[in-house]
């Protein structure tokens, strides 16, 4: 028997079972073993069919699913209604400007490639693998994202005298108090079965390891919380434990303490090498053809064989029919369109809410945090400002970039955005002088960005309330006509560049599966 | 008398420029398609985010009520985020001349007319509640410009029933320069439940909207 390479058995499969079944051949051989290397959707080319598809709006999901279906020989169309690509994946760079509805602001950090702020998409978890094999494939160069920084600080108004603390310190005595308590329970009662000796004794171990008890099982401080003075030649004395009641007082426990212990957000994370619009630019290289900037969507009507769309382009109305429209508008948006949308999927519109979270950028003329032993990650507060983020680039550079307020629990939206840019600028600088007292000579200029007042959005990650989401989610997941509703706003985890790729692949298999029966029933017909 | 005064100065403000949308209006101008952001695409305003119809509005109300934002009697209390956004937009209008000019572009804009969103109103009720309103709105919610009261026939039953809740919690019509939200704001207190405001809300939705 002739033996086949593998390379051509995998072309063998292709000429018999179109890309996915090479996809699947090359899988079970072990060839593609990358995570998230294959799209969800497998998309059947059309072979000479004409299909258009509309695509509503130029952020991740919209340039995705026009990369995807051009491949396969959709005609497709973008509208996107302000004059750039990227919707919520935002790098604010030297002479940007910033579309807040009544408050343009212009961006004046240095005209320095390292000096950027990403306003929205900062961080990418390795958990999402989509965005990842895009990464990949769009040439995206990564970096490794700090999103965990013991050094950081945590500041509380309430406990400590308001004075900011390691994060270190405050985790290593918080475990060591709830290590202690653990290793007494363990010790002081004989535990009911099916726990054995044996297990008692490992128990305590854990204990003990966990948060680095005495042999006593006493918690009497640690290294892991940082050194008073001395430790390498000199001899190491750690800090005093602080008191337990103090560090129930703050509320770093509460949330902030278990951040990192999720799958979005990690302890360790990605982000583009340059600024997270690398990943717009790749797929604008791609596509950036089929976008129409400056095109406003007005009215989207379902009719018997597609969806017709009215727009304005330069002053100009328009109207475009397409066999299938996927929609990134967000839907609060969405709702003031002329549309003729039925009643079931107007009410499930109406019930995600929109997002009011606030980043703002700072350049620092010193990279004063760097001397202080932090090199990026993220210290919290329980001010507005929430947290302030350290780049993860440029390190022992001269300037720098740091996120100085991110806003994002439900209702802190209004607290800086009811201000002028400079209020803000100026109330963040005040706020983060408590974690860095004197920050404030080193800070040059700030940006701001209030996702819920940024022309053509009007609002950040949507917001699903458990009741809502359980009555209208699946709704918004199925079409009206040949009509989807694309975009992070249609998953259980808003705000992931992630969500808004699923979200476009799952609309995308559907409309492949209808173009397939549609060629089918032509066919037969014939 | 001081609140009279104020009142005769603004009816005489309004006597001085009578030609109210009398530059030629670009349905197109770029300067305020920005607008319809929020207004809805069409100006016929968006439940998603609170904004109300424009299109079929008198350009005078419209004016007043940029007027009455950029005075802060708008948008500055605490639970009026809504407001909060318009009153930044108001504000950020060039000139007197410019506020007119936004103020007759968005009157000109032709917005469908609105359908009832609120149920559970009792619209024969309404209409007997509906009585002291019609001395300033008119009977038929279309409004009175020489008393400066807006129509509301026509306008979003669910912007009207948060306004009316605006008034009833002092959010609106507090400041004692705003003569005419201070009238409306006694007013509204005589529909002092929710069920009154709704049973209002459906006889006006009765009325169909004014002819422009």
């Amino acid at each position: 028997m002739a033996t086949v390479s593998r390379r051509r058995f995998l072309e063998l499969v292709g000429a018999a079972g179109g890309s996915g079944a090479v996809y699947r051949v090359a899988s079970a051989l072990g060839l593609m073993a990358t995570p998230g290397a294959a799209p969800l959707a497998q998309l059947a080319p059309l072979q000479g069919a004409k299909r258009k598809v509309l695509i509503l709006g130029a952020g991740i999901g919209g340039l995705t699913a026009a990369y995807e279906l051009r491949k396969v020989g959709y005609d497709c169309t973008i509208l996107e209604s302000s004059s750039r690509a990227g919707g919520r994946n935002l790098t604010l760079r030297h002479g940007d400007r910033v579309d807040e509805l009544g408050q343009t602001q212009i961006c004046r950090f240095d005209d320095n490639e390292d000096l950027y702020f990403n306003a929205g998409a900062a961080r990418i978890p390795p958990d999402h693998t989509l965005l990842m094999s895009y990464c990949r494939t769009l040439g995206v160069e990564l970096q490794l994202w700090n999103n965990d920084n013991r050094n950081a600080y945590y500041q509380d108004d309430n406990a400590f005298g308001g004075k900011p603390v390691r994060q270190r310190q405050y985790i290593a005595d918080t475990r060591g108090f709830m290590s202690e308590l653990l290793a007494k329970s363990v010790s002081a009662t004989a535990l009911d079965a099916p726990i054995s000796e044996i297990d008692t004794e490992r128990l305590l171990a854990l204990a003990k390891a966990f948060g680095d008890l005495d042999d006593n099982h006493l918690y009497a401080g640690s290294s892991r919380g940082g050194y008073k003075r001395g430790s390498f030649v000199l001899h190491g004395e750690h800090h005093t434990p602080f008191d337990f009641s103090e560090l129930m007082d703050a509320s770093f426990w509460r949330w902030a303490m278990h951040f990192n212990e999720g799958s979005d957000q990690a302890g360790t994370m990605l982000t583009a090498k340059g600024g997270m619009d690398h990943i717009v630019n790749g797929f604008m290289r791609e596509v950036g053809d089929l976008v129409k900037l400056n095109a406003w969507v007005k009215g989207v009507e379902l009719t018997a064989r597609g969806v017709r769309v009215s727009y304005i382009e330069k002053g100009e109305r328009k109207t475009e029919e397409g066999d299938f429209v996927l929609n990134s508008i967000p839907t609060h948006l969405l709702l003031g369109l002329r549309h003729n949308f039925p009643k079931d999927y107007v009410e499930a519109l109406a019930a995600p809410k929109r997002g009011e979270l606030f980043k703002m950028g700072l350049q620092a003329s010193k990279r004063f945090w760097e001397d202080d032993r932090i090199y990026g990650g993220i210290s919290w507060t329980s001010q507005p400002i929430t947290q302030i983020w350290y780049p993860n680039h440029g390190f022992h550079s001269e300037k720098g970039i740091l996120l100085g307020a991110y806003t994002f629990f439900p209702g802190a939206g209004a607290y800086f955005t009811k201000m002028t840019p400079e209020e803000r600028y100026r109330e963040v600088l005040r706020q983060g002088d408590k974690i860095h007292p004197g920050w404030a000579q080193y800070i040059e200029n700030g940006i701001s960005v209030a996702w819920h007042r940024m022309n053509h959005m009007m609002g950040c990650s949507a917001e699903w309330s458990g009741e809502d989401a359980e009555k209208h989610f699946q709704r918004l997941l199925k079409p009206a006509g040949r009509h989807y509703v694309i975009g992070d706003q249609v998953t259980y985890h808003t705000g992931w560049q992630e969500g808004a790729m699923r979200s476009a692949h799952l609309a995308m298999a559907d409309i492949n599966q209808r173009v397939q029966a549609e060629l089918r029933g032509d066919a037969q017909n014939a | 008398m001081k609140t009279l005064l104020t009142l005769a100065l603004l009816t005489l403000g309004l006597g001085a420029t009578p030609s109210y949308g009398a530059p030629p209006v670009d349905v197109a101008d770029a300067r305020f398609t920005f607008c319809i952001t929020c207004h809805g695409a069409n100006a016929q305003g968006n439940p998603g985010v609170a904004a109300p119809r424009l299109g079929g509005l008198p350009a005078w109300h419209l004016e007043n009520q940029l007027r009455a934002f950029r005075a802060g009697w708008r948008g500055v209390a605490e639970a009026d985020e809504h407001g909060d956004v318009m009153r930044t937009m108001a504000l950020a209008l060039g000139d007197d001349a410019e506020l007119r000019e936004a103020a007759a572009w968005a009157a000109s804009l032709e917005a469908p007319a609105p359908a009832p969103t609120l149920t559970g109103g009792d619209p024969r009720r309404g209409k007997t509640l509906y009585a002291p309103c019609a001395a300033c709105h008119g009977t038929q919610g279309e409004g009175v410009a020489a008393l400066e009261a807006p129509p509301l026939a026509g306008q979003n039953d669910w912007y009207l029933e948060a306004q009316l809740e605006h008034y009833a919690a002092g959010r609106r019509g507090f400041d004692p320069a705003d003569t005419r939200g201070q009238q409306m704001r006694a007013l509204a207190g005589t529909l002092s439940t929710a069920r009154d405001r709704r049973d209002v809300l459906a006889y006006l939705a009765t009325l169909g909207a004014p002819a422009p």
